[in-house]
């Protein structure tokens, strides 16, 4: 596997963080050339997700968020992990 | 044997208010004294201005949860000691937003209705317009796009 590349940050689920992120992100996928469009989708959909685990991860005090970027080859993978509360999972409910 | 004095050794960068050492075999540590502190988002003189029963807001470079949330207080604490008849988002500055700032428009859009008034968007850069737009916002909240040369 010649063309990958990881890196992982871990910060503290404050909202001040969120922008960290964002430029994080950008900086490691400028290794792919990405457009400035792309740049700008990436950065939004880490926004999305970042945001998400920091406002419902945890309920009190101020914990962890992680952020694992993978490229392989073309294609950048990014996984935001959180250690909180978790999403109840309703697919049941629909049958 | 006796007891183990351990040196660390000091690296010298030569640039004030710092210094680095060895703290491990193979774990370095570099203080740096960055001077004025954690960035506060509360100089307020900045975000809002209001104009006889206009009240407008200099939306900041990037609008997400963090500055929504500063937008949400002030302009909250604002229309409750104010008659206000329109909120303008002045989106000049704004180079990115995500759902937080789509949540907060609604939210500001949806207390304006209640108290008989109305918001726009003014300003607005073709990236920040993408997002209005995916969103469905500009159905429902008067959007004026930025008029420059080079930069939409």
């Amino acid at each position: 596997m010649e063309n990958t590349n990881e890196m992982v940050i871990e910060f503290d689920s404050r909202s001040c963080n969120e922008g960290f992120a964002r430029v994080a992100v950008a900086a490691f996928c400028t290794q792919l050339n990405p457009t400035l469009e792309e740049v700008a989708d990436l950065k939004t959909a880490v926004s999305e997700a970042i945001t998400n685990s920091i406002i419902h991860a945890y309920d009190e005090g101020v914990h962890k968020i992680r952020m694992e970027c993978k490229i392989v080859d073309h294609d950048l993978y990014v996984t935001v992990i959180d250690y909180g509360k978790g999403i109840e999972d309703d697919v049941h409910k629909h049958f | 044997m006796g007891m183990r004095y351990f040196a660390y050794p000091h690296f010298d960068f030569g640039l004030p208010g710092t210094s680095c050492r060895a703290v491990h075999k193979y774990q370095y540590c570099v203080l740096i004294n960055l001077g004025k502190g954690v960035r506060q988002m509360n100089d307020l003189h900045e975000l809002f201005q209001v104009k006889g029963n206009i009240l407008i807001v200099r939306v900041p470079e990037e609008l997400d949860h963090h500055s929504a949330e500063t937008i949400r207080e002030g302009s909250e604490e604002i229309l409750e000691t104010l008659k206000i008849r329109e909120v303008v988002f002045d989106f000049h500055d704004t180079q990115f937003m995500d759902s937080s700032g789509i949540g907060m428009l609604m939210a500001r859009y949806r207390e304006m209705k209640q108290m008989g008034g109305t918001i726009r968007a003014v300003h607005v850069r073709k990236r920040v317009a993408k997002i209005l737009q995916l969103s469905g916002i500009y159905k429902v909240i008067p959007i004026e796009l930025i008029r420059s040369w080079n930069d939409l």
